[in-house]
């Protein structure tokens, strides 16, 4: 290790990149889950149920009446903090009274903590935790200006906040405390309330005779459920990330087995003398075994002080995604956790260790005395084409069956796509040999025995080339997969808002217990420069094995455009008016829903059964949307409430204006006003965000292969330093030399890069019907955009050509002095 | 050339190399006219400095001090290029090992100095010289799968294809049994006439096939 120090060196920071990656990753993952789930217990507190989704005051007011099981009303939402507008606050408001009521059997971290009762004393007071206090560089007495929407509040900081652990501290990081009464003014919801905590006790009764208190749209739900529903939801996005960053560690794998090959290669002769001087087989195997375990601790330490820092870029990121496509959660770093450290040392020491089996039969094929010569040891795979090919064939029908063996796990889903392209990855060496014999006539036509010499140096370094471009594939494939995907799912998505979003502004109330008077269509109707108004409901469709999201619309005919079916029964829209229901392609994913099947529904206790008409793509969920025609919802279910009205406004109207006189004619002050356009923008800005973090895994994991060539092609250098010196000796200039290296490397991205192309598109498919059916439940047509082809070739090629810089400066420099007598 | 003319001369020369904190002198203050068109021999023990003569002639080294003139070149005052393009027009260089190209045929490997010297008739030329040296049939054969004798053969066709003035080879029997290295140095002595040809051994037999033998001793080249 000592006399090859670039290459170890090269092959620490190798590996301490993927295992920084992974810990990142991980750190990141445990983090955010922690933050949520701490916050989801602090606001849960010790309730057995909670009623989520907007409800009255006086559903809380009859619950309280008529079943007296304790229960807190709570109020729930963000701000924005003038003066810091990078910096958003939670608002969280709570009734004093019914809190101590609820909590008094409980000890739980606010009322244990100081007497809440002060919130009543004085409006527009709050309590916060120190640490929030400090972030927001004020102290208790201090007041702070916050703004929702566009109305500004002042509030008095009253009291500190105490959290009893470490973890409820975090969860109430910039989090203001408030009487129910100030949180309903400053978050505009005067006589609602976010959601009503429960202590039920444990009978099918207590939960019934709530549930019939309810009203459309408010669902009860156990505290175990919804800890469970909030996990899965975060589990399929950072499963995608983990396996992102699992690529950058394979690309490592790819280094360290060369390194530990080239080391052992370097040995040879003296591995031979010490066979022959007696020394076991076992002892120099189990000193090869401890150098890479060396290798993999010292990059392991240095990968997750390195991944502690990419940590924080990425659980911001992690965050964003989150908050923009879940809820919002302020999630802080947790360091030590026992999964990170356990990931770090295990594949920061086990995966070089894998990586160096090759490198240890090799060393254990040495034999006393007469060693096998150098080249024979490293290309000794040459003969073994068949064996090869049958490898790729048990790869790849391995990772199909592993993804058969369960359709929905993403983590089979990975497995059998990581497989999959193992399997073609074995192929990498022989289509390597094909087309540095395919290219040898070209060459040889272009630029005579020194074309040859280029590209059959590529075949016959055998062994070392392939690595080095299988190292390189993987990531440029990986780059070409993920950008193909996310080049398919972005058009997708905007072509599915344009389709969507056909009206030119949209009125929505807040909550789904909020409605829209008819009044109030009827005024959006009569505002000069609307050619017609579609109502719509966002609510839920309650089945007897749960529930579901459902939207009860009546955009009239242009609703029928905007929808693209993945599967449809003949004339579905004159049955979609009388009858059914479509659904989502997520929500038929996740239900093994297929046209002609029928969704059953609870309607007034009696069960009725829906008609499924089309599987129609969407992205708006992935817990999935079921969509029924206005008529058809209110004739089953009877609720004729609205929540969304789409404005379709007259050729020429001005839009800014339109939205500011429907602002005016919604008198609830509950309705969010949006601009298609201004919402199609939105959107796709969150979708970019959404995934920046992939981008910087991706670059990443391109980082690890250009470590990877640069110490690929600096042993092949060492390998070749002979033969260059001959060249030189019989007449070769030096920079013919430097030009024959730097083509050489040239040409070794461009093959990387070409082999790349179709594992690449073979990644998309699987990412696009694999994992993303598997995560979200969507899939989306597969759109492949030549720039991302062309780029990742041309990755490929500069990452080669780059890498090859100082080897080629170096074998440049190589004087054929000793060249006479060595040999 | 003419047999009687100087092909290289040696004036003066000097190389000394440091090892560890000693400094060893391998040739000192050495003065040599190898004559031209005809075969010489330097003898001398291991370590008296043969190769590091014949690097300094081919300009692979250069010397601390002292002259060398090689076809007409001062090549111990010229850059590494025009050294280089030196040894790729006028000197073929036969190495103790070997040194083919293993990723190159035999035919390719000899054909090679052609190819950089951008000559023409290649083919027929690359046919001849392996045809001199008794391997027309192995044209097509890696290194690998040939002997050391037919190997040390290629090497002498790939220095005499291009019909250098000086061909150089050091210890060109070394790795060889008695047999191929008496062939090798039939074949060695096939071009001289064309070609002037300084031959390093330590064999005393061998230096008998050349007309004119030169000992190295104590630094210097002198006349046995």
């Amino acid at each position: 290790m000592i006399r090859a120090p670039l290459h170890s060196t090269l092959s620490v920071i190798g590996i301490a990149l993927g295992v920084a990656a992974l810990v990142a990753v991980n750190i990141a993952n445990y983090s955010a889950r922690e933050s949520f789930l701490a916050a989801s217990e602090t606001m849960q507190e010790s309730a057995s149920h909670t009623i989520s989704g907007v409800v009255s005051d006086d559903i809380f007011r009859r619950i309280r009446l008529e079943t007296r099981f304790p229960a807190q009303p709570l109020v729930q939402g963000r701000v924005r903090i003038v003066g810091m507008d990078d910096l958003s606050a939670v608002i969280l408001g709570i009734d004093p009274i019914s809190h101590f009521e609820f909590s008094s059997n409980q000890q739980n971290s606010l009322s244990s903590s100081q007497d809440v009762g002060q919130l009543l004393n004085d409006a527009y007071s709050a309590y916060a935790t120190k640490d929030t206090l400090s972030r927001l560089r004020i102290d208790v007495g201090d007041s702070i200006e916050i703004r929702h929407r566009r109305e500004h509040y002042v509030l008095k900081i009253t009291g500190l906040l105490n959290a009893p652990t470490p973890l409820e501290e975090q969860s109430m990081r910039l989090m203001l405390l408030t009487d129910i009464a100030t949180a309903q003014t400053v978050l505009d919801m005067r006589g609602k309330l976010s959601s009503i905590q429960l202590q039920l006790p444990q009978s099918e009764s207590a939960v019934r005779s709530v549930e019939s208190l309810l009203p459309q749209g408010a669902m009860l739900e156990g505290r175990f459920n919804r800890q469970r529903s909030v996990i899965s939801i975060t589990e399929a996005f950072q499963t995608n990330l983990t396996a992102m960053s699992l690529l950058a560690l394979l690309v490592a794998v790819f280094l360290i087995y060369n390194t530990m090959t080239f080391l052992v290669m370097r040995r040879v002769r003296n591995i031979e003398i010490f066979r022959a001087l007696g020394v076991t087989r076992h002892r120099i195997i189990a000193g090869l075994i401890l150098e890479a375990a060396l290798l993999g601790t010292i990059a392991s330490v240095i990968g997750f002080t390195l991944g502690a820092q990419l940590a924080k870029l990425l659980l911001n990121l992690v965050e964003q995604s989150i908050n923009n496509l879940y809820f919002p959660i302020n999630a802080e770093i947790t360091l030590l956790n026992p999964q990170t450290i356990f990931t770090a040392l295990t594949l920061g020491i086990g995966a070089p260790l894998i990586a160096t089996v090759p490198a240890l039969r090799e060393a254990a094929g040495v034999l006393p005395s007469f060693g096998v010569p150098r080249r024979a040891l490293s290309s000794s795979g040459r003969n073994h084409a068949l064996l090869t090919l049958i490898a790729c064939g048990i790869f790849v029908l391995a990772g199909i069956a592993i993804m058969q063996l369960s359709p929905t796990s993403i983590v089979f889903g990975f497995a059998g796509i990581y497989l999959i392209v193992a399997g073609y990855f074995c192929l990498v060496p022989i289509l390597c040999r094909a087309l540095g014999q395919a290219m040898r006539s070209v060459a040889k036509h272009l630029f005579g025995i020194r074309g040859i010499l280029a590209s059959r140096a590529l075949s016959m370094s055998g062994g070392r080339t392939s690595v080095a471009i299988c190292a390189l594939c993987v990531a440029i494939s990986a780059t070409i997969g993920v950008g193909v995907m996310i080049s398919s799912f972005r058009t997708a998505v905007d072509t599915w808002l344009g389709d969507r979003l056909r009206a030119d502004i949209y009125v929505s109330t807040q909550g789904y217990g909020d409605e829209l008077t008819d009044f109030e269509i009827e005024s959006l109707q009569a505002l000069s420069g609307v050619e017609s108004v579609g109502i719509a409901n966002w609510t839920w469709l309650q089945k007897p094995d749960g529930r579901a999201r459902l939207f009860a619309v009546d955009y009239g005919e242009y609703a029928f455009a905007g929808y693209r079916f993945k599967s449809q029964v003949p004339e579905i829209w004159p049955r979609f008016q009388t009858e059914g229901v479509i659904v989502s392609e997520p929500y038929a994913f996740k239900h093994s829903i297929a046209i002609g099947d029928t969704l059953k529904a609870l309607a007034h206790g009696d069960v009725v059964e829906l008609p499924v008409l089309g599987v129609y793509y969407d992205y708006s969920s992935d817990r999935g949307v079921v969509s029924i025609h206005r008529d058809v919802y209110v004739s089953f279910f009877g609720d004729t409430r609205i929540t969304t009205a789409a404005l379709f406004a007259k050729p020429g109207a001005d839009l800014q204006m339109l939205a500011d006189a429907a602002a005016l004619a919604v008198e609830s002050g509950y309705a969010n006003i949006w601009n298609a356009g201004a919402l199609h923008k939105a959107s796709m800005d969150i979708f970019d965000q959404t995934f920046t973090i992939t981008t910087v895994l991706r670059v990443l994991a391109v980082v690890v292969a250009f470590i990877a060539v640069v110490s690929i092609l600096a042993m092949i250098q060492i390998d070749r330093e002979r033969e260059l010196r001959i060249q030189n000796a019989i007449g070769f200039t030096t920079r013919q030399i430097w030009m024959s290296a730097t083509a050489e490397a040239g040409v070794m991205g461009l093959f990387a890069g070409l082999l790349s192309l179709p594992v690449g598109l073979i990644l998309t498919w699987l990412l696009i019907w694999v994992v993303n059916q598997r995560s979200f439940g969507w899939t989306m047509e597969m759109l492949i955009d030549i720039p991302v082809l062309t780029d990742a070739v041309l990755i490929s090629v500069g990452a080669a050509l780059l890498a090859a810089l100082v080897p080629a400066w170096r074998l440049a420099k190589l004087a054929p002095v000793q060249l006479m007598r060595v040999e | 050339m003419t047999a009687g003319s100087i092909a290289v001369l040696i004036r003066g020369l000097s190389k000394s190399y440091l090892e560890g904190s000693h400094r060893r002198v391998v040739l000192n203050n050495a003065n040599a006219k190898f004559e031209a068109g005809i075969m010489h021999a330097i003898t001398g023990p291991s370590g008296s400095g043969k190769s590091t003569l014949l690097n300094l002639i081919a300009g692979i080294d250069l010397p601390d001090y002292g002259e060398i003139d090689v076809a007409e070149h001062r090549v111990t005052s010229i850059g590494e290029t025009p050294r280089t393009l030196l040894r790729r027009q006028h000197i073929g260089i036969v190495f103790q090992f070997f040194n083919l190209i293993a990723s190159l045929t035999a035919a390719e490997n000899v054909m090679l100095p052609l190819e950089l010297n951008n000559e023409s008739a290649r083919k027929e030329r690359t046919i001849e010289a392996l045809k001199l040296v008794g391997l027309q049939d192995r044209c097509n054969s890696f290194p690998a799968a040939l002997s050391g004798g037919e190997r040390q053969r290629v090497a002498i066709a790939r220095a005499i294809v291009h019909q250098p003035k000086l061909i150089l080879a050091d210890e060109p029997t070394g790795n060889l049994d008695e047999q191929a290295a008496r062939q090798v140095m039939s074949t060695l002595a096939k071009v001289r006439g064309q070609s002037t040809v300084i031959v390093a051994t330590h064999s005393s037999e061998l230096a008998k096939f050349c007309e004119r033998q030169w000992q190295l001793r104590a630094g210097h080249i002198e006349m046995p």
